[in-house]
């Protein structure tokens, strides 16, 4: 019998999940994250030729998503069409679960950082991908790569030092 | 000698080779104030992790999987589903007499028609025919490959109970995109707009694939019955010649 070949958007298909949780790190607005993802995804779909067999899928999607995200953000500024944080916070409301409250708190640091630390930050403590993979998404060289993660990193670091110390708080009073 | 916090890093990363990895693990064992800091960089990663992946564990809209499944004709399926059809219906007639289309397409056709024989006029309609008909009759769009000079896009079935089927059909520096619908055993063509791509631009061309010019595109939006049709659809469309699901009815 003849086995159909995986199409190129089934390949691209399978890693939707990861491309979402890749854009949730870079906005964390569910839906403007997906609206990223059909952005990367449509222009994948066009590109597809563009990809080399044998390279990474996922790799090159992420280059997709990243390119995708700055030109969208610079649009937006464009535009001056950016949410005010306090619409963001609303969006959790009272309802949120404790791990909500952990995804979006960990999302507002990652907002406050400037977009190429979150991006390397993304790429290598979320995604984890290596130095040099990210280093080849970001289309950066390796040096830059790395002091921007060690500088997202630190930032990161100080930001949540606080909020974990309330988030221990509230666990400990249960 | 002072470890710096990048190198921390690139140790919790697992980015330093193997011997400076395991001469930091042993200075990390023997100082309080290495382990603390390391314990801090994990701390932060394994954070990071694992507030991120419950979102792979989310399930993903399915404007995101059909998008992904229905591959080279994304454009028409999102647009499709996201405007309500207007009312651009090109009759053979229409089409044949270049009326509708005007200037844009007479040349087109002329030309086509005198290069080659994909688009034949046979009186009142416009049929495909040579090449075109093959592929359309002949072809699924998970079977394209990029050196073919016609690409098929979407398949449905129009309001009229027709299987119609986009194309986009490259003669030299021209492209010519359209829709096609199945009556008895022709493929009728209901329109027709050339695509201006830039010579040796091969990749305008693959992108007039997956964007079809308005007018095809508005004349598939209008016909369209209910989405596209995903892969299996389209082979058993194939599978049975074609052949109107309403005529059997």
């Amino acid at each position: 019998m003849h086995e159909r070949e995986v199409t190129f958007g089934e390949q691209v298909g399978r890693l939707l999940p990861r491309l979402r949780r890749f854009a949730r790190a870079l906005t964390r607005h569910a839906a403007d994250a997906d609206d990223l993802v059909q952005l990367a995804v449509e222009r994948a779909l066009m590109r597809s030729q563009q990809w080399q067999p044998g390279s990474s899928l996922t790799n090159w999607m992420l280059a997709i998503v990243r390119n995708a995200w700055i030109d969208e953000t610079r649009a937006r500024r464009r535009r001056d069409a950016v949410l005010a944080p306090e619409d963001a916070a609303a969006e959790v409301g009272d309802t949120g679960t404790e791990r909500d409250i952990e995804l979006w708190s960990i999302q507002s640091a990652l907002e406050r950082l400037p977009e190429e630390q979150r991006l390397a930050v993304a790429l290598v403590l979320i995604e984890g991908l290596s130095y040099r993979e990210a280093a080849q998404v970001m289309d950066v060289p390796i040096g830059t790569l790395t002091s921007r993660l060690a500088r997202g990193r630190s930032a990161l670091q100080a930001m949540l030092t606080d909020q974990g110390a309330t988030h221990e708080a509230r666990e400990d009073k249960r | 000698m002072t470890v710096t916090d990048e190198e921390l890093m690139a140790y919790v990363d697992g980015e330093l080779d193997a011997a400076r990895s395991e001469s930091l693990r042993q200075e990390i064992s023997a100082s309080a104030e290495l382990t603390r800091r390391v314990a801090g960089q994990q701390a932060l990663r394994d954070r990071l992790r694992n507030a991120f992946d419950r979102t792979l564990e989310e399930p993903v809209p399915p404007r995101l999987t059909d998008l992904a499944s229905h591959d080279r004709v994304i454009d028409l399926a999102s647009f499709a589903r996201r405007r309500p059809p207007r009312t651009v219906w090109l009759s053979g007639l229409a089409l044949a007499a270049g009326i509708v289309l005007g200037i844009a397409l007479g040349p087109a056709l002329v030309k086509l028609a005198r290069e080659q024989p994909d688009v034949i006029a046979n009186g009142a309609n416009v049929a495909a025919g040579g090449a075109l008909a093959d592929a359309l009759s002949r072809r699924l769009a998970s079977e394209q490959s990029a050196s073919n000079p016609i690409r098929l896009g979407v398949s449905f079935v129009a309001n009229s109970g027709e299987y119609c089927r986009t194309f986009v059909s490259q003669h030299g520096d021209d492209a010519l995109a359209g829709m096609a619908c199945r009556q008895g055993a022709e493929w009728r063509i209901d329109a027709l707009q050339s695509v201006p791509i830039a010579a040796g631009d091969s990749a305008g061309y693959r992108q007039a694939a997956t964007s079809l010019p308005p007018l095809v595109r508005q004349t598939a939006e209008a016909s369209m019955a209910g989405d596209p049709l995903d892969a299996r659809g389209e082979a058993a469309a194939r599978d049975r010649q074609w052949v109107s699901p309403a005529a059997t009815r």
